[in-house]
């Protein structure tokens, strides 16, 4: 087993991020983004994807919660992903990539 | 570099960047087909969604996730506007919807609009303004002047110098009670 150093600091400062990697599976859409239309959008309801933005993306608060955004690969081209979450309310209110 | 070269070349690229996204007012083609019953309704969540055509590329108009104007990426007609209404900062206002003439509304973007994706619309007041007894929301200027068009029953747009300025939509179908805390 690899033993790695993780300080306090990192910890307290990414709470929600570890709460959100941990039960992304569990939020819920709001109906903004839950409708067929935009859930077909390539890669929309990927778990993965999500923890993945959650685990390399940069943090960021917002009014509503967090926002984690990260540049990945989509259909052979690198687009910005981003992912808004209540964290209290277990919400995904964004959800998408080049916006 | 001089200070001021690098400041020029700055608003420059701000410029070219505004300016490769626009909005053009074309003729009645599309529009004519939308529903005339078609509007606005909020759901048990407080999502603010609409019954008419639908699109499939998103703008964030400012940048702001809550004022999402969604176009046919085939053909950038903008289709209708969504929104949630939960925790959003509106500002109390007498609103009064301009007098406004049935067109279509189109979205160019800097790059060919992509199925399932979407841009971030910045020459745009990320602000909210609501008027209780009209029951109408603007989002953006509220005192803008241009061109009004109703490109979809409800819903108004503000156009000046290819720039959208505002939006209005009028919410007095909605059979919920709208709040925002």
């Amino acid at each position: 087993m690899q033993d790695y150093l993780v300080c306090g600091g990192w910890l307290k400062a990414n709470v929600p991020r570890i709460k959100a990697y941990k039960n992304i599976e569990n939020y819920q859409y709001t109906k903004t983004i839950s409708d067929a239309k935009h859930m077909s959008r390539p890669y929309a309801n990927s778990v993965l994807t999500q923890k993945e933005v959650i685990k390399y993306g940069k943090m960021t608060k917002d009014p509503f919660g967090y926002v984690f955004s990260t540049m990945g690969s989509v259909n052979g081209k690198v687009k910005l992903w981003r992912l808004g979450v209540n964290i209290g309310e277990k919400l995904i209110w964004h959800w998408g990539h080049g916006f | 570099m001089a200070l001021g070269s690098w400041f020029l070349i700055r608003e420059k690229d701000k410029q070219g960047k505004t300016c490769n996204m626009y909005f053009t007012i074309e003729d009645p083609k599309y529009c004519k087909l939308i529903p005339p019953d078609s509007a606005f309704y909020l759901a048990d969540d407080s999502s603010l969604l609409y019954n008419g055509l639908q699109g499939d590329f998103s703008v964030l108009l400012g940048g702001n996730w809550r004022f999402e104007l969604i176009v046919d990426s085939q053909t950038g007609l903008c289709t209708h506007m969504q929104s949630f209404l939960k925790k959003l900062e509106v500002t109390a206002a007498d609103l009064d919807l301009p007098a406004s003439i049935k067109n279509d509304l189109h979205f160019v973007g800097q790059k060919p609009l992509e199925p399932g994706c979407g841009c971030h619309y910045h020459p745009f007041n990320n602000m909210a303004f609501w008027d209780e007894k009209k029951k109408i929301l603007c989002y953006g200027d509220p005192c803008s002047k241009g061109e009004a068009v109703e490109f979809t029953p409800k819903t108004i747009a503000i156009v000046k110098d290819a720039q959208l300025k505002s939006m209005y939509l009028v919410l007095d179908c909605v059979d919920r009670e709208i709040s925002f805390s």
